[in-house]
Formats: C-alpha cells, sequence, structure tokens
C-alpha cells in the first residue's frame, strides 16, 4: 500500500463528479495504441499483395497462393491457436491458484523452477516426440502447443498471486471476508496485470509453434512454409512466413488492447 | 470511564481467559496463558516492545490467529470455536498498511462489509455518506476516489470508516497511525478521541509509543517479551507507580512531569479573581492598592493584571487544557500565575504554581482526565 505517499492528492477541491471522464472502460486506452499497429500491419499485407501481383506465379506457386487455400489455412491456424491458448488458460489459471493456496504453497517454488526449465526445451522437439508417441493431427498439436505454452501462464499467475500485497488479504481477512471472497474480490483482479502478461507470451508463442505443427499434419500457414521450402518457391515461403507473423503481430496487438481494458483501475 | 465514575459495575465486552499461542518450533510461547478484561466503552492501550506478543493477542481476539489453548469471549459470549468470518464482521479491523483495495472507490470499501452482511443498496450508500461525513471527508469529493489518489492521513480515515461500517461494538487497531508523519499522527488521534466520545466503541489499540499510548489509553496494558503483562493500568498510575524495573524503563523519565499532560486545569483549585474595568482604572491610576489577583478587563476581555500593570506579560488558559500547557504558558510568560477562562472566555480564577505543586499528585488524575471531550486538545491547536 501506498501508506508512505502523503503528498495532496491532485485538486481535491474539484468534485469527481464534475470531472468529464471517458467511457468507463476505454479510458486506458490512447488513439495511438489504437492504430499504429493496426496501420503497420495492413501496410505489411499490402506490400505482400504487391510483391505477388509483381510476379507472374507458376502453377506450383498458384496452387498455394490462391484465396481459398490461404483462408482455408489461416482458419486452420487461428483454431490452433484459439484452442490451445483457451486450453492453457483454462487448466494454468486455476493450477497456479491452487498452488498459491496454503496447503500446497511449499509445491510453488519447485514448480516454478520447472516452469523455468520447460521454458527452455525446444518446442519443435516437443511437437517431434509427441507425434511419435502419440501420434499426428489436429489434437496432438494442441497438447504440444498447450505443453509449451502452459508454462508462462502458470509461472506468471504464481508471481502474481504472490505479489499481492499481504496488508491487503490481512485486512480483507479481518474484515470477516471468506477465503473464496479474497480471492475473487482481492487476489485475482490485483494480478491481472502480471497473469494477463503471461497469457500474452503464450499467445505469441502458440502462433510460432503452430506455423511448426504443419510438420506433424496439423495444417495452419505452416503449411505454406513448409511448401516453399520443399519446393523451392520464395513467394510461398514469403507469404507463410508474413501471414504468420501477422496474425502473431494481430494477436499481441489484440491482447494488449484487452490488458489495458480489464486492467484494474486505481492501480 | 463513566462506568467507574458513576459507580455502575463495568460491563466486559471482551475477555481474554488464560490464553496462550504458541508456534511449533519455537521453545518460547509468542503468548503465554494471557488474562485481560476490556470493559465496553473504553480504550485498552496493548503497548510494548516489538515481538513482546501485543499484536499476537489483539489478532487473537478477531481469531486472525488461534490461540493454542485458553478462551476468548466477546459480549459474554464464547467465541472460541465460532464461525471466524462471521466473528469478524462483528469486530472493525485497522492495520498500519491501511489495507484499502486499490481497484475499489473509496465507497466500495467502506460498503464491503456491508455488502457482504446483505444490506440492500440504499442503505449502504447512505452508511458511507454517514461515515465520510462523521470521518471528516466530503463525500461527494471522496466516495467516487481510489485509494491512490488519497493522502495518507486521507486513507487512515477511509480505513477508519471502513472498521465503522457494519457498526461493530469492538474495534481491534494494530497501529493505525505509526506510518503517519507525526503532525499528521497528532491530528488523527485527536479526530480519533473526539471520534470516540462520540460512538464509544469497545476499542483495544496496539502500538509501541508510550507516548500515544498515554494520549489514547483509558487503560494501558505494558507487555514483556514472551506475551506476558507486565502491568495493566490507567495511564496515570502507569506513570506514577509503575510496577517494576521493565515498565519504569519502558515508560522513560519524567513520569511525574508527564502526569500533568493528563491533568485539566479545571481539576485543580482555583484562587479569585478580581476585576476592574479599563475605564475606572485610568481613572484611579496607580494610587489605589490593588488586590492580591486583579485583573483589568475591557468589556469582558482581560487587558493586563493591574499589578505590574500593561507591560507585565499575562499567561491566560483555559480550563480545558492541560496543567503541563498551563504550566508551560507560564514559563513562557514568567510568571507564577494564570489567568484562567472558561469555554467562553469568562474569567474563571487563577492559578498559581504553587497549587499545581502541591495539588498535581496522582491520586487528584481520574480516569476520566484522558478522555477529549468537546473542547479537547484538538481544540486549542
Amino acid at each position: 500500500m501506498t501508506v508512505s505517499s502523503i503528498e495532496p492528492s491532485p485538486n481535491p477541491t474539484v468534485p469527481a463528479s464534475t470531472t468529464v471522464r471517458p467511457p468507463r472502460r476505454l479510458r486506458h486506452l490512447s488513439l495511438a495504441d489504437v492504430i499504429v499497429t493496426p496501420a503497420v500491419l495492413l501496410a505489411v499485407l499490402a506490400a505482400l499483395m504487391v510483391y505477388l501481383n509483381s510476379r507472374e506465379l507458376d502453377d506450383i506457386e498458384q496452387r498455394s497462393i490462391n484465396w481459398p487455400t490461404i483462408s482455408r489455412l489461416l482458419v486452420e491456424h487461428i483454431q490452433l491457436v484459439a484452442v490451445s491458448s483457451l486450453l492453457v488458460i483454462a487448466i494454468a489459471v486455476p493450477t497456479g491458484v491452487l498452488l498459491t493456496r496454503p496447503a500446497l504453497r511449499h509445491a510453488s517454488g519447485p514448480i516454478l523452477a520447472l516452469a523455468n526449465l520447460g521454458q527452455a526445451v525446444p518446442s519443435i522437439g516437443v511437437l517431434v516426440l509427441l507425434a511419435v508417441t502419440v501420434g499426428t493431427g489436429f489434437r496432438m498439436a494442441i497438447i504440444a502447443l498447450v505443453l509449451v505454452a502452459f508454462l508462462s501462464v502458470l509461472r506468471n499467475t504464481i508471481v502474481g498471486l504472490m505479489g499481492v500485497d499481504r496488508a491487503l488479504i490481512d485486512a480483507a481477512r479481518g474484515m470477516g471476508l471468506t477465503k473464496t471472497r479474497v480471492l475473487f474480490l482481492v487476489e485475482l483482479p490485483l494480478s491481472v496485470p502480471v497473469m494477463l502478461a503471461g497469457i500474452r507470451v503464450a499467445l505469441i508463442l502458440n502462433v510460432g509453434n503452430a506455423a511448426l505443427a504443419s510438420y506433424t499434419n496439423a495444417g495452419g500457414l505452416g503449411t505454406l512454409i513448409q511448401a516453399g521450402i520443399a519446393l523451392n518457391r520464395m513467394p510461398v515461403l514469403i507469404t507463410g512466413c508474413v501471414l504468420a507473423a501477422v496474425l502473431a503481430l494481430t494477436l499481441d496487438w489484440l491482447a494488449g488492447v484487452v490488458e489495458r481494458v480489464v486492467r484494474p483501475r486505481g492501480l | 470511564m463513566s462506568d467507574t465514575v458513576t459507580g455502575e459495575p463495568p460491563r466486559t465486552m471482551i475477555r481474554l481467559d488464560r490464553v496462550s499461542k504458541a508456534y511449533p518450533g519455537l521453545d518460547a510461547a509468542a503468548v503465554a496463558d494471557l488474562s485481560l478484561e476490556v470493559y465496553a466503552g473504553e480504550i485498552v492501550v496493548l503497548l510494548g516492545p516489538s515481538g513482546c506478543g501485543k499484536t499476537t493477542t489483539m489478532r487473537m481476539i478477531n481469531r486472525l490467529i488461534e490461540p493454542t489453548s485458553g478462551r476468548v469471549y466477546v459480549d459474554g459470549e464464547d467465541v472460541t470455536d465460532v464461525d471466524a468470518d462471521h466473528l469478524r464482521r462483528r469486530i472493525g479491523y485497522v492495520i498500519q498498511q491501511v489495507g484499502l483495495l486499490p481497484h475499489l472507490t473509496v465507497g466500495a470499501n467502506i460498503g464491503l462489509v456491508p455488502r457482504t452482511l446483505g444490506w440492500p443498496r440504499s442503505r449502504i450508500d447512505q452508511r458511507v455518506t454517514e461515515l465520510l461525513e462523521l470521518l471528516g471527508l466530503d463525500p461527494d469529493a471522496y466516495r467516487q476516489r481510489y485509494p491512490k489518489q488519497l493522502s495518507g492521513g486521507e486513507q487512515q480515515r477511509v480505513g477508519v470508516a471502513r472498521a465503522l461500517a457494519a457498526d461493530p461494538p469492538v474495534m481491534l487497531m494494530d497501529e493505525p497511525f505509526g506510518a503517519l508523519d507525526p503532525i499528521i499522527r497528532d491530528r488523527l488521534q485527536d479526530e480519533f478521541l473526539q471520534l470516540q466520545e462520540k460512538i464509544r466503541k469497545t476499542v483495544v489499540f496496539v502500538t509501541h509509543d508510550i507516548e500515544e499510548a498515554i494520549k489514547l489509553g483509558d487503560r494501558i496494558a505494558v507487555f514483556r517479551k514472551g506475551g506476558q503483562i507486565a502491568q495493566f493500568d490507567t495511564p496515570a498510575r502507569l506513570l506514577a507507580q509503575p510496577a517494576d524495573d521493565f515498565v519504569a524503563s519502558f515508560i522513560g523519565s519524567g513520569g511525574s512531569v508527564r502526569l500533568l499532560g493528563l491533568q485539566r486545569v479545571s481539576e485543580l483549585p482555583l484562587e479569585p479573581v478580581a476585576t476592574v474595568d479599563a475605564a475606572t482604572a485610568r481613572s484611579t491610576g496607580l494610587d489605589a492598592e490593588p488586590a492580591e489577583h486583579s485583573v483589568v478587563v475591557d468589556a469582558g476581555r482581560p487587558l493586563y493584571w493591574q499589578r505590574g500593570g500593561a507591560d507585565r506579560p499575562m499567561a491566560v488558559v483555559r480550563s480545558t487544557q492541560t496543567v503541563f500547557e498551563a504550566l508551560d504558558t507560564m514559563l513562557a510568560a514568567h510568571d507564577e500565575t494564570a489567568l484562567v477562562l472558561d469555554e467562553d472566555g469568562r474569567i474563571r480564577g487563577c492559578l498559581r504554581a504553587g497549587t499545581v505543586m502541591r495539588h498535581a499528585h496522582p491520586d487528584e488524575v481520574g480516569r476520566t482526565a484522558s478522555a477529549v471531550g468537546p473542547g479537547g486538545p484538538g481544540e486549542w491547536r
């Protein structure tokens, strides 16, 4: 708590009701935040279009670079990312909550160490290992993506919850709030910024790693990259890479917007 | 307080019955076999060096720390085994770090316990307005603010308001003013005493600051290491008759002088003062032999002592001020007589230094001496 800050509060004479504020949930957003990244991404896509139009595409290239194929691969890729990210959040956040409860708190240290170790394992290794042991396809790719991204969300959830000021929890418990209410009213809202940062990292990891999933027959934009390499077709390779990168940056931008909107006020 | 003055038996609000707290792995108990009674409407200060078990003792009352053995009674009810969350909703809790939830507005913070108790929204809003006014914060200006936008002193006022939200009979306060700078701390202490005059809560107040304890406490429990009470007494008796060397050293020197801070001028016998109108004084001049204590007044306002004339500095005190402040004023004026006025500024008599020497005695310091009503120290700052 900011007990030490005793400087006078700003505008003590101005009643709060008369100050003009932007709509409640958009206050954290500035115009630049919202516009700059999409504009850059659109420019990159336009450049890609110009590049592709400037070339005569041969038969092989045309088989890969056409709207139905690209949109199908894009949808597959987004599916991989969405499903794996949601699963990561659904598993890692509750696990993080459990590991910060008094009964299990002693386990969180070793698990965090494991989390750091887990991040160091190359994701391609996990994918191939799973493909060999479990099998190929969409579901297997999801399992691999969850495994790789899980630890970053778990780690940030634990760090976020542990970082909540103990005095706040003490005050809330001392007022007679139940442990569950303290969790949902105090601990989770206050660790949202740290947790969201972890989720954002997981999202980007998933976009990148989903591009590798095509090696295990799970589809996605990796298919273009793979084809470009295998057939030695530069436009196909570039199209796959640029689209994957644009998707990653778009999701990162979206996550950034969400982060600012759901961050509790008053922090 | 008033209970003992009127002779009625005081009602016990909190009773600790041979309570102990031992932590596994530690030889010495944090609190050992401690019994304590707190009467309804009084402020009991738990005072002691850090690690003496005073906070542990306080936290066992609302069971944030579960006692290892012994019983805890609140308002006659054995609460040692009742649901702790429900118990805590009946006990206000204020801590040094304040602990306002930073993502909730001041209004929402104060309304937390009422919301938990399921009060209707309109009643919560009304209560928040009431409490902000009680704590001297403009409800319109503060209700929608976030804790970050408040100064340290304002935050702790909101902390106290939040503890009072559901009108609990008992308040536990753990060094609530400890993190504030001395000026703000002093002001909040004064305000708290004035507030207590109105709300008459049973307060258990933890501090390591002996001056704060003497100022606020109706009774003070001095803790020694190992969670034992060395002395449990009124501030006056603590200063006058420390039970042992530990208490004496903890209180420090100058106990007799500090006792004067607990005694009001009105509690001492005053000597009569004659008044002479300014016009009469001028016409008679200095020929007439003035009476022993005779003051020249103009329209009821004291101007100067007739003996000594306008050049003699005049020490003036209010009857509600402490004897300490009266002596201070007399020293500053180099005069052994101070003119005493009542609250409306009328002359009540005069106080002589000799009277202080003869009558300032612990037996004459009543338990009400530390209670500050309207016209307490805060008013004369």
